[in-house]
C-alpha cells in the first residue's frame, strides 16, 4: 500500500525517501518504505536479483526478510541492516550478529573510495554484494569478494587497502597520523616516511602519500584513527563463552 | 487434454506476449469493428445522405485508434468502439450543437433501419450509440463533430507559449456536441473542444523509434507508408501498446465494476509519457511502472494530468470532486507495479506469482500455463549464474567485503 508520508517531514527526509524509492521500486516489489522517528525504514522481502541481462529469466537467487534503517543524514551514518528471518546464519563467521544485524562492509572506506555513494549505489553495491556473498559462501564454501577480519583488524585491513599500504595496525595508524598532520608532502629531507622504512617520503611513499592527501580529508583520517585506537570494552567471560559456542557449529546437533 | 503444440515458452518476454495474445481483442473482431465503422462512414457520405454536402468522415478514436483494445473480463461484456464523425464543412456559425447532433442522428437512424438493427440508436450525452447484437458484441459510439482549428488556437492563446505546437495540434482539433453544455442549442456559441486525432498522433510519436523500424521492415515487404503517422495501428504491435493492454487488464480485474476505477486515458497518457523506446514488453513495464507511480504520488492538489493533444483539458479534473478516484488510482498504480515486478524481476519465467495470476485472471493463466517450458536446466545453472554475477561486480570495480564490527 502506498503510504501517505505527508508534508510534515523535513526536506532531507523527503529527499531521502524519494531517492530510496527510485532505487528500490524499479525492481523490488516486496519492499516498503516508511518513516520512523526521523529515519527512513525499508522493510519487507529483499530479492537478490541478477543484473546480467542473460539471467533475467531466472528470477531471484535468494530472498531475505530485512529491515534497513537509513538515517536522514545518510551517508554520514551507516544504514543498519537487520535480517529478520533465518536466511543467514546468525554467526560471526557469516558477518551476522545473534540479533540478525549484518555487517555489510567497512562503510567508512567504501564511502571514501566508491565513485558513487548515493543510497541507490549503496543498495546496488555493498548491500547486494553482501547477500550475493552469502549465497556463494553457502553454495561454494568461500566468500566471492573475500571478507575482512573481524573487528579492529579488519578495519585496519580495509584502511590499508584504501591507502595501499601494509595492513598491520602500526603502519596504518602512522600513516593516518601523518595525514592528520600534513596538508601536503613535506619539503624537508629530515622527515622519515610514515611507513616506517626509515627513508624520506620523497624516496619512498611520495606517490601514495600525495594520493592520500587528495583522497582522504583530514577530518575523515582523524575519525578513522579514533576508531582504530578506541579503547575497547573487554569482553565479559560469559560473552567469550557464548562466542566460542556460536563459532563451533560441530558442538551442535545439525 | 492434449498437450498444446508448438514451441514452449522459455522467456518472460514470450510469456508476456502469450498473455497479451489472450487478453487482446481477437483479430477477427478488430477487423469487424473496422468494417463496421467504415460502413457507417460510407452510409453517411452516400450521395443521398442529408449530410453528404457537409463532408462527413468517420474515423476511430480511443483504444481502437491507439491499438490498445483488450477483451472484457466477463465474456458476455461488449466492446466499446469509439468513432468520430467529423463534418469537414461544418461550422458553429452555421449550426448549433443540437442541429449537428440531430442532422447526424437522422442518418444514423436510417443506417440502423437499413441494417435491420433491432435496437434504436441511443441519443447519449455526446454521441449516438449503436448496439450490435451478434457474435461480435459491440457498442459503437459515434461522436458528431466539426473542425475547430480557430477556436482551439484562440483558447490556447496565453495557455501554451509554444505557438508551433499549438498550430500543429489545432489542425486536428474538433468541436463536439454536449447536451449539458449551456450553448447546446445556440448557433454561434462556443463548443467543447476535443482532439482525438492529435492524441493518436502524439501516442504514435512517443513510439517513433520503434515504429520507424517497423515502417522500414514493412517497406522491405512491399507495404509502403510515407511516415510513422500513416501506419494504421492494427498494422503493428508495439511493446508500449502491449504493456498498456496488460495494465488495463490489471485495472479491470482490480476494479471490477467500480465506477471510480482508473480511466484508460490516464493510464495510457502517463504510460506513454514514461516510455523511453524500450523494445520489449518487459523492459517497457519495468521502466514505466515506477515512473507512473512516482508521477501520481507527486501530483499537486488539485491533480492535473494534461491532455497532450489539448493541454487545457485535465484528464484528472474529476479527482477534486471525487477523491476516491484519486485514491483508487494511487492504489492501483502501486499494486500494478508490485504485481508486475513480482513476475518480471523476482520470479522464474515459468512461475507466475499468485498476485500476478489473479491480476491476469485464472482463465487467461490457464491458457498460457501449459505452454510454459521447464526450467530444470536453469535451476541447475543457478550457482554458475551467481558466480558470473559476482565476477561482473568484480570487473566493474564494485566489489565489497563483509566485515564484523565487534564492539
Ligand atoms: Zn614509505
Amino acid at each position: 500500500m502506498p503510504q501517505n508520508l505527508g508534508s510534515t517531514l523535513s526536506d532531507e527526509v523527503q529527499l531521502l525517501i524519494r531517492e530510496i524509492k527510485d532505487a528500490l521500486f524499479v525492481d523490488q516489489p516486496y519492499l516498503e518504505v516508511s518513516v520512523q522517528g526521523g529515519a527512513v525504514i525499508v522493510e519487507g522481502t529483499y530479492a537478490l536479483l541478477p543484473h546480467l541481462p542473460l539471467h533475467q529469466d531466472m528470477g531471484a537467487f535468494a530472498r531475505h526478510k530485512v529491515r534497513v534503517t537509513v538515517e536522514a543524514n545518510y551517508p554520514k551514518t551507516e544504514p543498519v541492516v537487520v535480517v529478520l528471518d533465518r536466511s543467514i546464519p546468525r554467526k560471526d563467521d557469516y558477518h551476522c550478529s545473534s540479533k540478525g544485524e549484518c555487517c555489510i562492509t567497512v562503510f567508512e572506506t567504501w564511502k571514501a573510495s566508491a565513485k558513487d555513494i548515493s543510497i541507490a549505489s549503496y543498495f546496488n553495491g555493498p548491500f547486494r554484494n553482501f547477500f550475493l556473498s552469502q549465497l556463494l559462501k553457502r553454495r561454494k564454501g568461500h566468500w566471492p569478494f573475500d571478507d575482512w577480519a573481524h573487528g579492529e583488524e579488519g578495519f585496519a585491513q580495509a584502511i590499508a587497502e584504501f591507502i595501499g599500504c601494509r595492513s598491520d595496525a602500526a603502519t596504518v595508524k602512522n600513516i593516518l597520523s601523518w595525514r592528520i598532520d600534513n596538508e601536503c608532502l613535506p619539503a624537508s629531507q629530515d622527515t622519515q616516511c610514515p611507513c616506517g622504512s626509515g627513508e624520506t617520503p620523497s624516496d619512498c611513499c611520495a606517490d601514495l602519500l600525495s594520493g592520500l592527501v587528495q583522497r582522504l580529508p583530514q577530518e575523515e583520517a582523524r575519525h578513522w584513527l579514533e576508531r582504530l585506537t578506541k579503547k575497547r570494552r573487554p569482553l565479559a567471560p560469559r560473552e567469550i563463552q557464548r562466542r566460542i559456542h556460536k563459532n563451533r557449529p560441530f558442538r551442535r546437533i545439525q | 487434454m492434449n498437450a498444446p503444440a508448438g514451441k514452449k515458452i522459455t522467456t518472460k518476454e514470450e510469456a508476456l506476449r502469450a498473455l497479451v495474445e489472450e487478453i487482446s481483442i481477437p483479430p477477427s473482431y478488430d477487423e469487424k469493428a473496422r468494417t463496421r465503422y467504415r460502413s457507417i462512414g460510407e452510409w453517411l457520405d452516400r450521395p443521398a445522405s442529408t449530410i453528404h454536402g457537409l463532408g462527413p468522415v468517420v474515423s476511430s478514436q480511443g483504444s481502437f485508434a491507439l491499438g490498445t483494445v483488450i477483451r472484457p473480463v466477463g465474456d458476455g461484456d461488449a466492446y466499446d468502439v469509439d468513432v468520430v464523425c467529423s463534418l469537414k464543412h461544418g461550422s458553429r456559425s452555421k449550426m448549433s450543437q443540437e442541429e449537428l447532433k440531430q442532422a447526424v442522428g437522422i442518418e444514423i437512424h436510417g443506417y440502423a433501419t437499413a441494417q435491420n438493427m433491432s435496437n434504436e440508436p441511443d441519443d447519449a450525452r455526446r454521441c449516438w450509440t449503436l448496439e450490435y447484437q451478434d457474435a461480435a458484441n459491440f457498442h459503437m459510439d459515434v461522436l458528431p463533430s466539426i473542425p475547430a482549428r480557430d477556436d482551439f488556437t484562440s483558447q490556447m492563446r496565453g495557455f501554451s507559449p509554444d505557438i508551433g505546437l499549438v498550430q500543429r495540434l489545432s489542425e486536428t482539433a474538433i468541436g463536439i456536441t454536449d447536451k449539458k453544455h449551456p450553448g447546446y442549442q445556440i448557433r454561434g456559441a462556443e463548443w467543447l473542444i476535443s482532439n482525438p486525432k492529435g492524441y493518436a498522433r502524439w501516442f504514435r510519436l512517443r513510439q517513433k523509434t520503434i515504429l520507424e523500424e517497423a515502417r522500414l521492415q514493412m517497406k522491405a515487404e512491399g507495404r509502403v507508408y510515407a511516415s510513422v503517422e500513416e501506419i494504421p495501428s492494427y498494422e503493428v504491435r508495439t511493446p508500449l501498446q502491449d504493456a498498456i493492454k496488460l495494465l488495463k487488464r490489471h485495472r479491470d480485474v482490480m476494479f471490477d465494476g467500480d465506477k471510480h476505477k482508473p480511466i484508460s486515458i490516464i493510464i495510457t497518457t502517463i504510460a506513454a509519457e514514461a516510455y523511453q523506446g524500450e523494445s520489449t514488453i518487459s523492459d517497457t513495464l519495468k521502466n514505466i511502472l515506477p515512473k507512473m507511480e512516482r508521477r501520481i504520488a507527486e501530483l499537486g492538489d488539485p491533480a492535473v494530468i494534461s491532455n497532450p493533444s489539448y493541454p487545457r483539458e485535465n484528464f484528472a479534473d474529476k479527482w477534486a470532486e471525487v477523491p476516491e478516484k484519486r485514491r483508487n488510482f494511487e492504489k492501483w498504480v502501486s499494486k500494478a507495479r508490485q504485481d508486475f515486478l513480482s513476475y518480471l524481476t523476482v520470479s522464474r519465467f515459468n512461475d507466475f506469482p499468485e498476485p500476478f495470476k489473479a491480476a491476469m485472471t485464472e482463465t487467461t493463466i490457464r491458457k498460457v500455463s501449459p505452454k510454459l517450458g521447464l526450467a530444470a536446466a536453469m535451476i541447475a545453472a543457478g550457482t554458475t549464474a551467481a558466480v558470473a554475477e559476482a565476477q561482473k561486480v568484480e570487473t566493474n570495480g564494485n566489489a565489497t567485503k563483509p566485515w564484523l564490527d565487534i564492539e
